[in-house]
């Protein structure tokens, strides 16, 4: 094979290699971006059918390593008609750590609890919240 | 046999214009080319270092085009001191690094505006606000 055509080959290859390694490295950034992550949340809750906020406050994840089981805590800063069963309590649930998804639920051992569906897409966790007859919209941040 | 390798050649190349073309394409959609997008947002205003919410409502941005973009604002949750402003007009434009913006949220009924400093504009809008002496972290993210 000549040198010519040897590089008629290696230059197209090394060009295929190098799209694919710079798109690959930017799937993984987006797809690690979209993962749950330890750490403080701020959350919003929005009732049903209602424009103003109904809770606010801040949430923080800790992670339990191996089967995605997730626990943390809560603190409201507002919470109007209690739509929290209390200020301060506990979150329990399971995270899937590539989809971005989870299933968690905020409460006290003395109160009933507040189910959420939460979805990460880069850097918004958004979801829904039901309660009983009561549900809504959340939305949460990483709090800086 | 020069033939043969022209043709590998050319088939390489042609998968090398595919690879960009859809990599190029599948980004566009996945964060947008413009960033901003029409729709309705759900508004935040914070008092950073209390991650207290100061202020909330809707906004709705339309008519974006190359630079400018405009809409309609209205604050529903005035959960701190007042700012004489219930509902008005956005005005903003977009800078060269198209993740950012600028814009005023004017009044309707008094020349009063608060100001906006955007980082982000996809996905999550992030940023600051000021009105006067009171400054903060500003987000938004979707009203659906």
């Amino acid at each position: 094979m000549k040198k010519t055509e040897l590089l008629l080959l290696i230059i197209p290859l090394f060009f295929i290699c190098l799209v694919f390694s710079s798109c690959s490295s930017i799937i993984s950034t987006v797809i690690n971006d979209n993962q749950f992550s330890e750490g403080d949340y701020f959350f919003v809750m929005y009732k049903s059918n209602e424009n103003s906020i109904s809770a606010y406050g801040t949430m923080t994840i800790y992670y339990m390593s191996n089967d995605s089981t997730v626990t943390g805590s809560y603190e409201t800063a507002y919470n109007i008609n209690s739509i929290l069963p209390n200020s301060k309590g506990g979150i329990i649930g399971k995270a899937n750590w590539t989809s971005g998804e989870a299933k968690l639920k905020l409460g006290t051992s003395f109160y009933s609890d507040i189910e959420l569906n939460l979805h990460k897409y880069i850097d918004v966790v958004s979801g829904d919240w039901s309660s009983g007859y009561s549900s809504g919209k959340i939305f949460a941040f990483t709090k800086n | 046999m020069m033939g043969k390798y022209k043709t590998a050649f050319l088939i390489l190349l042609t998968i090398l214009l595919i690879t960009i073309n859809g990599c190029s394409s599948m980004f566009a959609h996945m964060f947008g080319s413009d960033h901003l997008k029409d729709k309705k947002y759900r508004f935040l205003l914070f008092d950073n270092e209390k991650s207290k919410v100061l202020f909330s409502g809707y906004m709705e941005i339309k008519n974006i085009d190359y630079k400018k973009f405009s809409g309609e604002f209205r604050i529903i949750d005035v959960l701190t001191e007042s700012i004489p402003i219930a509902s008005g007009i956005l005005e903003g434009k977009q800078l060269d690094d198209k993740e950012k913006a600028s814009m005023t949220m004017k009044g309707n009924l008094s020349e009063e505006k608060i100001n906006v400093s955007l980082d982000k504009t996809w996905n999550l809008m992030e940023g600051s606000w000021s009105y006067k002496s009171l400054t903060g972290k500003f987000v938004a993210f979707d009203y659906n």
